[in-house]
């Protein structure tokens, strides 16, 4: 039985090199040990299997060696002791729970040894765990919670399809009797907002107040937070009148809800106890509505019409609901209910879905990058981690307690940064809110606040991440054996490999940085593009108030326009005014949104025209042109005493209707059965709604006319210097001219093209910070791994110098390989990007996503904060002492 | 090296059992000892040689039996190479404890009537 390879047989051969592959399963120091007895021994078994039944039998054995050498190398890796389990006293089992609190202990006081590595670890890890928190808790508020009324998925609102094909929500109370008890819905409950002008206070003010059915409450499935709900009676003609309150107002007016309980409402023409309050975060229909009073189905109908919400049956098959629907449709005779639908009750802006998401995304890129940051510290720490483990395990440490204490080092790290990471989300989330466009909080029928669910996800993350980086060093040491580990070489194997990881998710962090960078800048851009659109009228020195004029004291047209001309009378005599008038609002957002149309002049059809164009058009007064700095192309603008039908139009408006020639004096109107109107002049064009023009460029403008009272009034002042500084003097003017007239808004041209634009500043500012953040962790991460880098090299460099390198090519090494991880992630965050550039188009305005200005600007920043990051390692390389770096190794 | 209890390493698993068995009589090496637990016990117990080594190596750790490269003096024509292994005094009362406790495993299985006969 020599060992002698050349006598064996080829099959033992084989089996002989098999065996020796699966000892690898045996850990190193055991396998070192014992490799030569075992393959002898191997070989013994096989040649004695060979002799006694020829070659079959013996690779049978040798294959069962081999598994069951496999298998022994799997056990002796997981921990377990081939001895057996051994008797265990009482007070071994009770030690582990001793052990957790000391070994909680040493967790602790191996953070605190490392204070700056702890405090890093865990602002990092804070910052993703509070960006993603925030973020995903108003994209959870905007886009994912549903209504907070029960089973919100039933709630629907009831339209109605007219003759040209338009949806309608509103309906008269004899069209939705028949509905009522038709079996088409198991409830439903109508109502229909007005605007009300609230007194007692220290000024008028303009509330929204929802005229709602009085089974409401019972029909969302809510109650009032203090006092009670609307009983059937409470809506009947002669009833005592009475009213819940929005939370908010209740408290602004009241104090505490329920104060409010017992007191009165008063608005003008009524008076209302209140009976309830309801409880914050409760806007129904819509975040406006601040309070609610009762009202039959009959009442209502006899002073207007209702909007409507049901529930829908779920016992009832879809098909069978239709039927029962398009019946009721059928029998109405009239042709404004041709047919149905029911649109569910919650809608979201697809638009603000789109950038609520881009949100999402941005705020996304900060978790990761944070959470990489996290791993790449961690991981530094994994080499000086892993001689400690290693000699604990020499001097008998079980490597399971080893290991539990890297892990609670880890826990510790992902509990402190989950703390750090709840507090500042709370702060983050209010400052976010308060950037927000009106269209986030409005759509949402809940207040946003801190979801538990992000939190818990955000931590889950920061834990995952903290854990397994964690686990790193901890599982590596107790595998390489106390003789290696203190054998004085940096181990340098294991060294390589870490630096390549870390290395790599470097160059991934830079990746996500450059795109949030191109973003931001890509956003930047289009603003800077969006503010420099001529708006076709001057915003700069106008002051605009908007009057919510009451119908109780200006019962009709006649009347408001008497008060407003003499407040603009007495305007136009106040210092430093250049010019005042008054309209239905002004640009940007006015007047009225007028669609389908069928244009038509006087010698037929006009052709060309989109039949989903949407004309936004205005009430004005003769000065209103003059007062914004609209210019008269042709013909004239309105004067005092215009007939009914006379009208100025756009000049895209007028080049459409007739593209040869000129306008003035041409009629034209809406629709074949609409009456004629008369062009009096052409004004340019403004952007209707602001620089992002929804709905094309035409717009219209009519006098003032009829008998019915306006809800809105809008007085235009153009300044002769600065507007901020007149409109103070005008808020008290017309205060004192008009005391009973609510002011519901005055601001400077400027302040409203501000919020027109609010949308696109708040993407800007969000994404502009979390780039900042972003650039700021990358370049955090960079000088950590850059600097491990020279800590690992330092022998190698102070070679390099000892033979005649300088201190600055040695530093330009340095510099050099961190712009190699740069270029990496450059390439990589550019691919990143190209791959998102359709997304990107989507959110911005007439700028392209490879704009070269803004690509370029984004690359040199990414080399630039690379440079700075690796300044600090380059330094300390180049002033390394050559001759004791080498004395160290 | 501490002193251990010898019952605190009971019960004793299976290989390391019959391992430990084999070496009472008389140092062997690795081959030898895959042997002898395979004629002793009919060759119902096999151990292999992953199971075995893995055991020994437990085993020299824990000071329950010893290396010597010596080859004994009545073991002829071997390799000189080979590693024997042979029973410390901790290993024998290790042994001898594991054996009592089956002993009286066996008595009480007899008493109840779960075996009977003798064998």
């Amino acid at each position: 039985m020599s060992g002698d390879p050349e006598k064996l047989p080829a099959s033992v051969r084989l089996l002989r090199r098999l065996y020796a592959a699966g000892l690898l399963a045996i850990p190193g120091p055991a396998r070192r040990q014992l490799a030569a007895s075992m393959l002898e021994t191997f070989e013994a078994i096989c040649l004695r299997a060979h002799r006694r039944g020829g070659a079959l039998p013996s690779v049978w054995r040798g294959l069962q060696e081999v598994l069951d050498v496999l298998v022994a190398g799997v056990r002796q890796r997981l921990g377990a002791d081939p001895l057996g389990p051994g008797r265990r006293p009482l007070r071994e089992r009770i030690r582990p729970l001793a052990d957790l609190g000391t070994d909680l202990r040493s967790a602790l006081r191996a953070l605190t040894r490392r204070p700056a590595f702890a405090t890093v670890a865990v602002l990092t890890l804070a910052s993703g765990i509070a960006a993603g928190t925030a973020v995903f808790s108003v994209v959870d508020s905007v886009v994912l919670r549903p209504l907070p009324y029960a089973q919100p998925a039933t709630l629907v609102r009831l339209m109605r399809v007219v003759e040209s094909g338009g949806f309608v929500s509103s309906w008269r109370s004899e069209q939705l009797e028949p509905w009522l008890d038709a079996g088409v819905f198991s409830a439903v409950s109508a109502y229909r907002l007005e605007n009300r002008t609230l007194i007692g206070g220290p000024e008028p003010e303009r509330i929204q107040v929802g005229l709602v059915m009085p089974n409401t409450l019972d029909f969302l499935g809510v109650r009032p937070a203090a006092g009670r709900g609307f009983v059937p009676e409470d809506g009947e003609e002669g009833a005592v009148p009475v009213a819940l309150l929005e939370s908010g107002l209740a408290r602004r007016r009241f104090g505490t809800p329920d104060a409010a309980i017992g007191r009165f409402l008063e608005v003008l023409g009524a008076r209302y106890r209140i009976i309830g309050v309801m409880p914050g975060g409760f806007h129904y229909p819509y975040q406006a509505t601040r309070a609610w009073v009762p009202r039959s189905l009959a009442t209502l109908g006899k002073t207007g019409t209702v909007n409507v919400h049901a529930r829908r049956p779920s016992a009832i098959a879809e098909p069978v609901l239709q039927e029962r629907g398009d019946a009721l449709a059928a029998a109405d005779a009239n042709d404004d209910l041709v047919a149905w639908k029911l649109w569910p009750a919650g809608h979201v802006d697809t638009r603000l879905r789109r950038w609520v998401l881009v949100l999402f995304g941005a705020a996304g890129i900060l978790v990761l990058i944070a959470c990489a940051n996290a791993a790449n510290l961690i991981l530094a720490q994994a080499a000086q981690r892993e001689r400690e483990v290693s000699v604990r395990a020499a001097l008998g440490a079980a490597r399971l307690r080893l290991v539990r204490q890297s892990l609670l080092e880890s826990l510790l790290l992902a509990a402190a940064a989950g703390g750090v990471g709840s507090l500042l989300a709370g702060v983050l989330l209010p400052w976010l809110l308060r950037l927000a466009p009106r269209g986030i909080t409005s759509l949402t029928a809940n207040a946003v606040d801190l979801d538990a669910r992000a939190l818990g996800f955000a931590i889950s993350l920061a834990l995952a991440t903290a854990v397994l980086f964690g686990l790193v060093p901890a599982l590596r040491g107790t595998c390489l054996g106390a003789a290696r580990a203190l054998g004085g070489s940096r181990g340098a194997a294991t060294a390589a490999s870490g630096g390549r990881l870390r290395g790599g998710i470097i160059a991934g962090e830079v990746a996500l940085t450059l795109v949030l960078l191109l973003g931001a800048g890509l956003l930047l851009g289009s603003f800077a593009r969006l503010l420099a659109v001529d708006l076709g009228l001057e915003l700069e020195r106008v002051v605009a108030a908007d009057l919510a004029v009451p119908e109780e004291l200006y019962p009709d047209l006649e009347s408001q326009l008497q008060l407003t001309e003499r407040i603009v009378e007495r305007l136009r005599a106040m210092d430093g005014v250049a010019a005042a008038a008054y309209g239905l609002g002004i640009p940007p957002g006015f007047g009225y949104l007028e669609f389908g149309l069928q244009l038509e002049t006087e010698a037929g059809a006009v052709a060309g025209i989109d039949a989903e164009l949407i004309l936004p058009w205005s009430h004005v007064s003769p000065e209103y042109f003059d007062a914004l700095g609209i210019p008269v192309l042709e013909g004239r603008g309105l004067e005092a005493g215009e007939p009914d039908d006379s009208v100025v139009l756009g000049s895209t408006m007028a080049e459409a209707l007739w593209p040869n020639g000129p306008a003035a004096g041409r009629r034209f109107r809406l629709r074949p059965d609409a009456p004629w109107l008369t062009v009096v002049g052409v004004v340019g064009d403004v952007r209707s709604e602001g620089p992002v023009e929804p709905f094309g460029s035409m717009e219209m403008y009519r006098p003032f006319s009829g008998d019915r009272p306006t809800f809105l009034l809008t007085l235009v002042v153009r300044a002769e210097g600065d507007p901020a500084a007149l409109l103070p003097a005008v808020r008290d003017l017309v205060r004192a001219a008009a005391p009973d007239v609510p002011i519901e808004r005055i601001a400077t041209g400027g302040q409203l093209l501000a919020d027109n634009l609010r949308e696109q500043r708040f993407q800007l500012a969000l994404v502009g910070v979390l780039a900042l953040l972003a650039a700021l962790l990358a370049a955090f991460g960079m000088f950590g791994v850059i600097s491990y880098v020279v800590s690992r090299r330092t022998g190698e460099l102070g070679v390099r110098m000892a033979v005649g390198a300088s201190p600055r090519s040695v530093a330009a090494l340095v510099i050099g390989s961190g712009l190699r991880l740069a270029a990496a992630g450059v390439v990589l965050g550019l691919g990143l990007a190209w791959m998102l550039r359709r997304f990107m188009r989507t959110i911005l305005f007439e700028i392209e996503p490879g704009n070269p200005l803004v690509l370029t600007a984004v690359i040199a920043a990414a080399f630039a904060i690379t440079l700075a990051a690796c300044l600090l390692p380059a330094l300390r390389a180049a002033r390394l002492d050559p001759a004791r770096t080498l004395r160290l190794e | 090296m501490s002193t251990v209890d010898p019952e605190d390493l009971l019960p004793l698993s299976e290989p390391v059992y019959h391992i430990l068995m084999a070496l009472s009589d008389r140092p062997r090496h690795g081959y030898a000892i895959l042997q002898e637990v395979e004629e002793r016990t009919g060759g119902v117990v096999r151990l292999r040689t992953g199971t075995l080594y893995t055991a020994v190596k437990r085993l020299l750790e824990r000071g329950l039996i010893e290396e010597t490269a010596e080859a004994p003096p009545h073991i002829e024509r071997d390799d000189e190479r080979r590693r024997y292994y042979l029973l410390t005094r901790l290993g024998r009362a290790v042994l001898a404890g594991e054996a009592r406790r089956l002993e009286l495993m066996v008595r009480l299985a007899r008493a109840k009537r779960v075996l009977v006969g003798r064998s």
